[in-house]
């Protein structure tokens, strides 16, 4: 029983349909505190569906979700809501929102863990200068670039203090040299600040650049799950094989 | 939230959404009472009404072919050829949606005078009342084709232009917004089947025009609840079928969310044959009315007494505009909240709307009507006041703010809540400090535009207005008979300016608060 000490998430057994459609089945995924995991699989496979239901956002049919120790989901039932899973997740499409400049839409986020007025401002100060943002503070989200709405959507994320941080694709629509320079941020976050990460991808420079380990979802289920580099050396599932042969192409 | 709170928060929401529709068809629950159990002096089936019954719904038809046959092509070359920018053109389309249809028919009525061949104008008669009430009623398929061609993906149109160039791009978008034109199409007919005005400028016989005399000149309340509830019975029993076919592409074209929408190409040819269309329909529905009111206010100018009506009849045109605006609009954004989440809640009550809007207008007002005599004094203020009005305009205006509403609902993006919820924003917060500002444009449009219509509306207004408190069109309708003709004229091209006026100043701070967004 030891290691469920060390386990920050632990995800069983999972059902989840949209109509008669099976999209997970009997999926299994842990994450223990601090690992970054990237986590592979077609289109389709459900890895954004399977993000919902660790957030909260959706509720499975069938199946737990564990974290730090507690039962958050069982069965179809939400024991703990989304704002207190100690969870936060950047969209695929950022969902930053459009009508408030960049410290409301953190200062919003946090509206939720009713901290006092002096704390907020605090915690926004502290998010714009890691995220490297501080002179967009003022600024609507639809006048800034692709690259500096994924760091706002990065610090409203990181505002909220999380132990795991859920990426749905988030880095998809940037040139390389933005995605290596947000890449680059978020592994010295991570180091800083030590909270444990899920990235939905499917490019080898961002898992080589950020992750540790490696998950693949296929037919509803995990089907291939460890350290990179024994995922490198001896691949098991196709999506597996063939996305390390293109990583040592390179 | 687990299963079952979802599906009790779903089935509330349902609830809810119904309460809203049942109240907007509550002021005609009286007039089904008095319908059933009051007894009338005159047979409903008579010749005169049955005369008048045919004619309605022939004007309708004539009505549906010729806006369609209008709307359908102006739409597809605006929506595929227009300009990119700016579609000022498109929007002023509008302008004959919004005013009163009697008012363009005075319009065309002081026309010959300007020495306009003799055998077209005046026109008159059914064919008269069809052409002027189809070129009126042209935008709502023009405007519905725009919307549905907008709606094809960018690249099903570039793949069209490659296989077989515009011709082939123009077939198959025809085809595919046909359904939606048609469907608006009718809905203009049904729509035309309520509206007395025009037929009564152009003395032709209609259903509408007959409840009215029922209702005023022979005082029978009960001979003018029944022929009422005929006219509902025929629009429902039209509206029935045209909804079960053409709903689904109604619905995908009104409040379809589009990632990618068509991008109007640019053809030197058929982009000017789409500009030309759009001015040339502007001009002959509003310009040629425009002039024919311009010239006996010309002639003789009696704007010193024009502007004493207005005054006097702002404040309860006001009263009445503003708060059905305020009341269809507050419904509609519920309405519109409610149904964001399940597509077949939104089906249903797009439905629903579309049965509202095609009921007679006299429903409700004749059903406020009556319920006033029986009702008890001090209920005055709910039954006979300028509260009245507002509520029972606004409530039958709800449809039209409701449609714009839901679009507007469907653009917001679901992972803004889903981030909300991720956050724990309280749900009241994010409603005020994210959805109503987001949805604030549309909130505006959407006030400006049911107030416009509400102030257009003589029917209800007529029925239900407190002694002395008339609408400036209203007014003008009254005094329309017996005062000179450039009275008569200047009152209208006031009104005309108003709206106008009014008009850009909604597009342009719509789009000022948008454009806020984008740059700061
Ligand atoms: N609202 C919905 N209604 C019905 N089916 C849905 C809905 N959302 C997703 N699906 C289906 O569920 C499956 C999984 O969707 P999900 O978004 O989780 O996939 P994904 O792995 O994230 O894909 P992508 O890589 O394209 O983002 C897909 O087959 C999709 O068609
Ligand atoms: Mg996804």
């Amino acid at each position: 029983m030891e290691n469920v000490v060390t386990r920050l998430l632990q995800c069983r057994d999972l059902l989840f349909r949209f109509g008669e459609q099976p999209v997970l089945d009997g999926a299994a995924l842990d994450v223990e505190a601090g690992e970054s995991l990237a986590l592979l699989g077609k289109s389709g496979s459900g890895k954004s569906t399977l993000l919902r239901i660790i957030a909260g956002l959706e509720v499975p049919e069938r199946g737990e979700v564990v974290i730090d120790g507690n039962i958050a989901t069982s069965g179809a039932r939400l024991l703990i809501p989304p704002h207190h899973r100690g969870v936060a997740m950047v969209f695929q499409d950022l969902a930053l929102w459009p009508n408030l400049s960049v410290a409301e839409n953190i200062r919003l986020g946090l509206s939720g863990l009713r901290l006092s007025r002096r704390e907020c401002d605090e915690r926004i100060e502290d998010v714009l200068r890691l995220c490297e943002i501080d002179d967009l503070a003022r600024r609507r989200p639809a006048s800034l670039s692709g690259g500096q709405q994924q760091r706002v959507a990065l610090a409203r994320a990181l505002a909220m203090r999380p132990e795991l941080l859920l990426l749905d694709e988030p880095l998809g629509g940037l040139d390389l040299l933005t995605k290596v320079s947000v890449l680059g941020q978020l592994a010295r976050l991570r180091h800083e600040l030590g909270f444990a990460v899920v990235l939905v991808t499917h490019d080898s420079v961002e898992v080589q650049g950020l992750c540790d380990s490696l998950a693949v979802l296929e037919g509803g289920r995990i089907v291939e799950r460890g350290r990179l580099e024994d995922v490198v050396a001896n691949p098991v599932s196709e999506l597996g094989r063939a996305f390390v042969a293109t990583m040592l192409q390179m | 939230m687990d299963f079952a709170a979802r599906t009790t928060a779903a089935r509330r929401r349902g609830l809810i959404a119904a309460a809203i529709l049942a109240l907007a068809i509550a002021p005609a629950i009286p007039l089904l009472i008095a319908a059933l159990r009051g007894s009338s002096d005159y047979s409903l089936w008579s010749d005169v009404f049955i005369k008048a019954l045919l004619a309605s719904l022939s004007l309708a038809t004539g009505v549906a072919v010729v806006s369609l046959g209008l709307g359908l092509p102006l739409g597809l070359l605006a929506a595929l050829y227009g300009p990119r920018r700016r579609p000022i053109l498109l929007v002023a389309q509008a302008l004959p949606l919004l005013l009163p249809s009697f008012l363009l028919a005075i319009g065309w009525r002081h026309l010959p005078a300007v020495g306009l061949p003799k055998g077209l104008f005046p026109p008159s008669g059914f064919g008269g009342a069809a052409l002027v009430m189809g070129l009126q009623a042209a935008p709502l398929p023009l405007l519905a084709t725009w919307a549905a061609c907008r709606n094809l993906t960018a690249s099903q149109i570039d793949a069209a232009r490659l296989h077989g160039g515009e011709r082939i791009v123009l077939t198959r978008a025809a085809m595919a917004c046909a359904p939606v034109a048609i469907v608006a199409a009718l809905l203009a007919g049904i729509l035309s089947l309520s509206d007395p005005g025009a037929a009564q400028v152009f003395r032709c016989p209609s259903a509408a025009m007959e409840i009215r005399t029922s209702f005023a000149a022979l005082g029978d309340r009960v001979l003018a609840a029944r022929q009422c509830l005929v006219m509902a019975g025929l629009a429902l029993l039209l509206t029935a079928p045209v909804l079960l076919v053409g709903l689904p592409h109604l619905a995908a074209a009104v409040l379809a969310r589009q990632t990618r929408p068509v991008v109007p190409y640019r053809h030197r040819l058929l982009g000017g044959a789409g500009q030309a269309g759009l001015v040339a329909l502007l001009l002959v529905a509003v310009g040629l009315p425009a002039l024919g009111l311009c010239l006996p206010a010309i002639e003789r100018p009696m704007f010193a007494r024009a502007a004493k009506t207005v005054l006097d009849t702002a404040p309860a045109t006001l009263a009445y505009t503003l708060g059905a605006a305020a009341v269809a609009v507050s419904l509609a954004t519920v309405l519109a909240l409610l149904t964001m989440h399940s597509l077949r809640l939104r089906l249903a009550v797009l439905a629903a709307l579309m049965v509202l809007l095609a009921l007679p207008p006299a429903l409700g007002a004749i059903g406020v009507v009556h319920a006033a005599t029986v009702a008890p004094p001090w209920l005055d203020w709910l039954t006979r006041s300028r509260l009245t009005v507002a509520v029972v305009l606004g409530l039958r205006l709800l449809p039209v703010a409701a449609v714009a509403m839901m679009r507007a609902v469907g653009s917001l993006s679901p992972s803004w809540s889903d981030a909300a919820s991720l956050c724990g924003v309280p749900k009241r917060r994010f409603l005020y400090r994210v959805t109503i500002p987001v949805l604030m444009p549309t909130i505006l449009i959407g006030l400006l535009l049911v107030a416009v219509l509400a102030a257009a509306d003589v029917t209800t207004t007529q029925l239900l207005y407190p002694p002395g408190r008339a609408s400036l069109p209203l007014a003008v309708l009254t005094i329309m008979a017996n005062s000179p003709e450039g009275l008569v004229a200047s009152l209208s091209l006031l009104y005309l300016l108003g709206v106008v006026l009014l008009m850009l100043v909604a597009t342009m701070l719509s789009a000022w608060l948008l454009r806020k967004w984008k740059t700061s």
